[in-house]
């Protein structure tokens, strides 16, 4: 019983044991090139790509923005009395 | 003091000015500040060279893509050791969860009293070939641990660690780590002496 509480303990000091390692010069290369990688990764995504999908988001946009003019333009033509409800089974009935 | 100074030393506030003018430059005076440390602790937890060697080029490349938002709210050793952390708690996981799904564990029995001989492999270059065996029984054992006393067992008895370095590091209170230190203890022993009963007869 003893026996194995001594070794045991023996084992737990191994960790004492255990030397530091010293980090390889291919791994500091990796880790030195790591900006330029990412920086690489940027360029990667081409220039056209990135204009087109800004382009897309103003035109996105440019849309709602019109669209909302005309809906308030609508509204304001329309008569008040007429409820969003009275329009629709109006328009129901003539379809 | 393990977070300790490297050769170069900047405080944390010259690192703030040096980030603000340069980027590339205090990157680089990071991975000679803490290159060696951060490698350390991921092979001491991953075990591996090749393993850690990846997970240290993914902590450096998420500190180097996390430079700009850092504002010294925390130590910046402190904010780079508890990357690694993270890291290399995420890579185990996934290798464990790896290693279940594709029924490679060996677990000699399912049973909290024994020491598994292959969750994962042990390639350590800072173990001695004397060492190597009772070595691996130890590195075992603690994989049977639950993961936060493991990670604060491996940061304080084989990083050297003290206990208020893991507290600031794991966010727990000093006695808190102290706790799960002493339970890592009590348990990584029962599961040592149990393995060495095994084995005798």
């Amino acid at each position: 019983m003893n026996e194995e509480r001594n070794r045991a303990e023996d084992t737990m000091n191994m960790g004492d044991h255990v030397q530091r390692v010293t980090p390889s010069s291919d791994l500091m290369n990796r880790l030195k090139a790591i900006p330029s990688q990412v920086k690489q990764g940027y360029d990667t995504i081409p220039k056209k790509v990135v204009w087109m999908a800004a382009a897309s988001i103003v035109l996105l946009i440019g849309l709602n923005f019109v669209s909302l003019i005309d809906y308030k333009e609508s509204q304001t033509n329309s008569p008040s009395t007429e409820t969003v409800d009275d329009s629709y089974f109006s328009y129901m009935k003539n379809v | 003091m393990y977070f300790g100074t490297p050769k170069m030393h900047l405080d944390d506030q010259s690192f703030l000015e040096l980030n603000k003018r340069n980027k590339d430059k205090a990157f680089n005076y990071l991975v000679d500040a803490y290159s060696s440390k951060v490698f350390n602790t991921c092979i001491n937890l991953i075990r591996s060279r090749e393993d850690a060697e990846d997970v240290t080029q993914e902590v450096f490349t998420a500190v180097y893509l996390s430079l700009d938002t850092f504002g010294g709210d925390s130590k910046l050793s402190t904010w780079i050791y508890s990357i690694a952390l993270n890291k290399s708690k995420e890579f185990l996981r996934k290798k464990t969860r790896k290693k279940r799904s594709g029924m490679m564990t060996t677990i000699e029995k399912d049973d909290s009293h024994t020491v598994p001989t292959a969750t994962i492999e042990f390639n350590h270059p800072g173990v001695l070939l004397e060492n190597k065996e009772r070595t691996q029984v130890l590195f075992h054992a603690i994989d049977q641990l639950a993961e936060n006393q493991k990670i604060a067992y491996t940061l304080h008895k084989i990083e050297g660690m003290s206990y208020s370095e893991i507290a600031e590091l794991t966010e727990l209170s000093v006695s808190s780590v102290e706790s799960l230190m002493f339970r890592a203890k009590k348990k990584l022993h029962q599961l040592l002496e149990d393995y060495y009963k095994e084995n005798e007869q």
